[in-house]
């Protein structure tokens, strides 16, 4: 089945992310303004309105020819012009295909997500490039800033198609490899394979200079383990099977996926990695805004 | 309790608990499949989570095997019941009925007697005897306890049931029916007890025994509201007066029912044997509450008066509606008291015990005693007395032993207080003195330290019959005994005529205390320590007479007295017991005029000069009389049915359930009756229980069941449509995005 491109820019995304852009341009701004700060502060900033001077602003931001002209404070604001360039790197392997409600996979909710940050990336002129993955690296875009990377990023995107067994680790590491400059490396997997190697590349990446986002997709089920009775599962992967009596081993089952992404938290936050544990039930832009203000939050 | 079953082969349907067992083994269920990417995560608690899995499978198992054995079990239809393990349902029986046929069983209620209730409902159960069975009827009036020819046989004793005065207690009736049918060679017995439940009928007993392999039933026939006058005795303050002084009478009167006023009369019965009221009393009768009514009747003839007290108006129970009374009007008996000079000294203790001063005043003495030296015995004329009383003798001579001993014989008393004058055991135990006394001294027993005491074991002498009243609380160790002669009862020959002295009581140490020897037709009754010591006498055997309130002392002096003179006639009697009476020995035969006016004749026993009338089982007023109207013999006797037989009183249902034992059944309707045989006989069947015990099984192993393999898949919200294909293509958008 061909997807159609419009297919992750249906009208209620387009406009939970124009109203996103709208009624929160302050926090996307922000969010942007927030991740380019600290390496780019001073390069190609583009002066944007005048305000008054309020108590708080940075008194290097008066701009003193105004106060010679009006004898009032005002301060410069200026409109931050990115130079960063951001690369969505999308976990295409046989789990992100589950769901459990048949209706958003996890590739599907990571998709849509991954759309939503390249639009508002390209909206930004920002360069947004892609790669997809599943035990090696597959599809690759450059990073571009033109508007018509979107279309070109969704159509690679619609004709993915999910299947075998994943190596995030040696494909994050190709990622690494193949980015010269310092970049924003937004990685979605489910991440359900070992985990030491996969840190050990994410490491990798942060050694580099990227900046990297981790988005933890997770089907519902996967969280909250549903099942009842006697069921046997099977790993869709590999042929792996297990029979257990479902309502005994939920709690277990629970408790086990709250460590992973417990040590997951953990391990990205001493590596100076932003992590983000979503469900496919969360709604994504609703997801996307906790973690944009979150993130903003810390800078 | 047993279990039996009626359909015991289709137990064998409990074998197809092996079908859910194969079942389980070959076509268990397959589980739903899922594929699930997280696998890893269950991989971690995979072997807890299997032993889970294994232990629901085999209660599963369990539960479906329990399903049907349980109704295998229930179609076997189970039954529980008490005895019978080996009888069947409708097998012979081996039945005794036990009647109470007390006159109190005549109280009437919805114009039926107990008793009539009685026989109806055993009806009842006769018409539920299996053929072949073997029944008996016992009742408390005695007779033989046998089981009937015939089941007919058994049905007609019960129509000939009377009401009747006891001759043995309820419980000891049911005693013989359990020994009865322990003798029955059928596996099932069984004891109906037919009972009021009153106090009167229980009376005395702690707790029936019980005997495992036998199944008794207790019909309750009691009034549910009985309306009764009754007198529940007559006290007279003495049965032989002395002329001249009044009869006083207490009556004790009890009232089950509303409150309600009549009037109590006393009643005289004249020389053509009519009686006359001689005294009214209205009486305000308070349900539950027994109370006292005093009567004195004045002016009574010399000679033997009888009379009756009775209720006015009719009730319920007319039984206890009537009391009868005998008194002989008369002088006291003459009484001899020798003692050592100063008789008037040593022997004041007796004499004022059996004659006290206040009471002579007057007239109301049972005795009139006469103090005579012990020296001077022999100048003094014995004929006029009907007892004598020796205190502390010194030995005696031959001479005065033996005409003692003939004086005695002719039927008279002599009470020997024994102590320190009889100095010389040697002197004492002359061969005249061993055949009055029955035996001989052997020396003074000394207790210094207080320990030794009269310590009688058992009150069942007449002698000390008095003493049963006051029971353990005679305080006898108040009254220690530091010296007393031991006394050696001589060895009998086998001759019945003279027989050796026979201990009535001990004391502590287990020494004689108090002996009585008959000597031809009279008593000798010998008390091994004296009562004429001063309190003040530094060498005083004993407390007895000295002690604080001596009362034992005083009933011990009289009683032995009243026993060795032996004139006491029984004049108030109840039902059933015998009269005897004293008669002279020249009578040849005598007449007794019972109360239905017939004349029986009754020998005389000429040794003992007695006689003794022995059908004495109707209450009223009998005479005997002898030789004709005039100078002849006349006396008389009362009988009484005992107060237990009209107590009418029914126990509360925790003492009841105390005498009966707390498993045992009552039935107190025929609807009662008819379920408890049948819950003996066949059985309580249990095949309703059980079945929902099958269906509370099935239930679980359904719940469990559904719980185990078609799991919810809604759990989160969204319908599921059965096991899923992972790794397919999202669902289609519905429209193109902007």
């Amino acid at each position: 089945m061909v997807r159609a491109v419009e297919e992750y820019l249906k009208p209620e995304v387009v406009r939970q992310i124009a109203r996103l852009d709208l009624r929160a341009q302050f926090i996307v701004r922000g969010f942007l303004q927030g991740l380019h700060a600290s390496p780019y502060q001073g390069f190609s900033v583009e002066f944007s309105e005048h305000r008054k001077y309020t108590h708080g602003d940075d008194p290097k931001d008066i701009d003193w020819l105004v106060y010679a002209k009006t004898d009032k404070h005002y301060v410069k604001k200026f409109e931050a012009e990115t130079n960063i360039t951001g690369y969505l790197v999308i976990d295409t392997s046989g789990s992100m295909a589950y769901t459990y409600r048949q209706q958003l996979t996890k590739l599907d909710y990571s998709i849509s997500l991954a759309a939503a940050l390249c639009w508002l990336m390209i909206h930004q002129q920002d360069p947004c490039g892609l790669m997809t993955f599943d035990d090696r690296l597959h599809a690759s875009l450059p990073a571009r800033s033109r508007r018509s990377q979107i279309a070109q990023v969704l159509s690679v995107l619609a004709r993915v198609r999910p299947s075998g067994r994943t190596d995030i680790a040696r494909s994050l590491v190709q990622v690494a490899a193949m980015l010269r400059h310092r970049s924003l490396v937004m990685v979605f997997s489910d991440l359900l394979a070992d985990p030491e190697p996969i840190r050990e590349s994410l490491l990798r990446l942060r050694h580099r200079g990227h900046d990297v986002i981790l988005f933890h997709v997770l089907d519902e089920a996967e969280v909250r383990f549903p099942f009842e009775g006697v069921v046997e599962f099977t790993e869709p992967e590999g042929q792996d099977r297990l029979v257990i009596d479902a309502d005994a081993a939920r709690r277990g089952y629970v408790s086990a996926v709250e460590s992973f992404r417990d040590e997951y938290r953990k391990f990205c936050f001493h590596a100076g990695i932003d992590y983000a544990p979503l469900d496919t039930s969360m709604q994504f832009d609703r997801a996307l805004m906790e973690y944009l203000v979150s993130r903003r939050n810390r800078f | 309790m047993n279990l039996t079953f009626l359909t015991p082969m289709l137990l064998g349907g409990a074998a197809l608990v092996a079908v859910p067992l194969i079942l389980h083994l070959i076509m268990r269920r397959k589980p739903v499949k899922r594929e699930f990417p997280a696998l890893r995560f269950l991989r971690q608690k995979e072997i807890a989570n299997r032993r889970r899995l294994r232990l629901n499978h085999i209660l599963l198992l369990l539960l479906r095997m329990a399903a049907l054995a349980l109704l295998a079990f229930a179609l076997a239809r189970p039954t529980l019941r008490g005895a019978g393990w080996l009888a069947e349902g409708e097998g012979p029986v081996a039945a005794v009925f036990v009647f109470d046929t007390a006159p109190r069983m005549l109280l009437r209620e919805a114009n039926r007697t107990r008793l009539e209730r009685a026989a109806a409902m055993a009806k009842v159960l006769f018409a539920k005897l299996p053929a072949t069975s073997k029944v008996a009827v016992l009742d408390t009036s005695g007779g033989a306890a046998a089981f009937a020819g015939t089941i007919a046989a058994a049905a007609a004793r019960i129509d000939r049931l009377v009401a009747a005065p006891q001759a043995q207690t309820l419980p000891a009736t049911i005693a013989e029916g359990r020994r009865l049918l322990e003798t029955a060679e059928l596996p099932r017995r069984e004891l109906y007890v037919f009972t009021d439940c009153s106090r009167g009928a229980w009376q005395g007993t702690t707790s029936a025994d019980a005997t495992a392999d036998l199944s008794e039933l207790y019909v309750d026939v009691s009034a549910a509201a009985p309306q009764n006058c009754g007198i529940a005795e007559i006290d007279l303050a003495a049965d032989a007066i002395a002329a001249g002084t009044p009869l006083s009478l207490q009556v004790s009167a009890s009232r089950e029912g509303p409150d309600i006023s009549r009037a109590v009369a006393v009643e005289l019965a004249g020389a053509d044997g009519r009686y006359a009221r001689r005294a009214v009393k209205p009486v305000a009768w308070k349900q539950g509450k027994q109370t006292a009514v005093e009567f004195e009747i004045a002016g009574l003839e010399p000679g033997v008066r009888q009379g009756r007290v009775l209720i006015d108006g009719a009730d319920d129970l007319e039984a206890d509606d009537i009391r009868y009374f005998t008194v002989e009007v008369g002088p006291p008996a003459r009484v001899l008291v020798a003692a050592p000079a100063p008789a008037d000294r040593n022997g004041r203790f007796v004499a004022q015990a059996i004659a006290p001063a206040a009471l002579r005043k007057l007239n109301k003495a049972r005795f009139d005693a006469t103090l005579v030296d012990v020296e001077r015995l022999d100048s003094v004329a014995w004929d006029g007395f009907a007892g004598m009383v020796l205190v502390d003798p010194p030995p005696l001579s031959d001479r005065t032993w033996d005409s003692l001993g003939q004086w005695v014989a002719g039927g008279r008393g002599l009470v020997v207080w024994l102590g320190p004058r009889a100095v010389e055991p040697a002197r004492f135990n002359s061969d005249s003195g061993q055949r009055v006394l029955g035996g001989r001294l052997v020396r003074v027993w000394r207790s210094p330290d207080g320990g030794n005491f009269l310590a009688p074991m058992q009150l069942d002498h007449p002698m000390l019959a008095a003493f049963r009243r006051v029971g353990d609380a005679v305080p006898w160790q108040d009254f220690p005994v530091e010296r007393h002669w031991e006394f050696q009862p001589s060895a009998s020959d086998g001759n019945a005529a003279e027989a050796p002295a026979a201990v009535v009581a001990t004391y502590r140490n287990g020494l004689p205390a108090v002996l009585e020897h008959r000597v031809g037709a009279g008593t000798v009754v010998t008390i091994t320590t004296p009562a004429s010591q001063a309190a003040s006498d530094p060498d005083a055997w004993n407390t007895l007479a000295t002690g604080f309130e001596p009362w034992p002392f005083v009933m011990l002096a009289n009683e032995s007295l009243l026993h060795a003179i032996d004139t006491a006639d029984d004049r108030n009697i109840t039902a059933g017991r015998p009269a005897v009476l004293h008669v002279d020995r020249r009578t040849a035969t005598a007449f007794v005029r019972t109360p239905g006016g017939d004349d029986v004749p009754v020998a005389v026993d000429q040794q003992r000069g007695t006689i003794s009338v022995t059908a004495t089982q109707t209450p009223g007023n009998y005479l005997v009389r002898s030789g004709g109207e005039l100078g002849g013999l006349s006396k008389g006797f009362s009988v009484n049915l005992d107060a237990a037989a009209t107590d009418i009183l029914r126990l509360d249902d925790d003492s009841l359930a105390g005498i009966l034992g707390g498993g045992r059944r009552l039935a107190r309707s025929e609807a009662d009756l008819v379920r408890d045989v049948n819950l003996e006989r066949v059985g309580a069947e249990l095949f309703g229980w059980i079945i929902l015990l099958a269906a509370v099984v099935m239930a679980g192993d359904w719940v469990l069941a559904n719980r185990f393999y078609a799991p919810r898949d809604d759990a989160i919200g969204a319908a599921d449509a059965g096991p899923q294909v992972v790794g397919g293509p999202p669902p289609l958008p519905q429209e193109a995005g902007a």
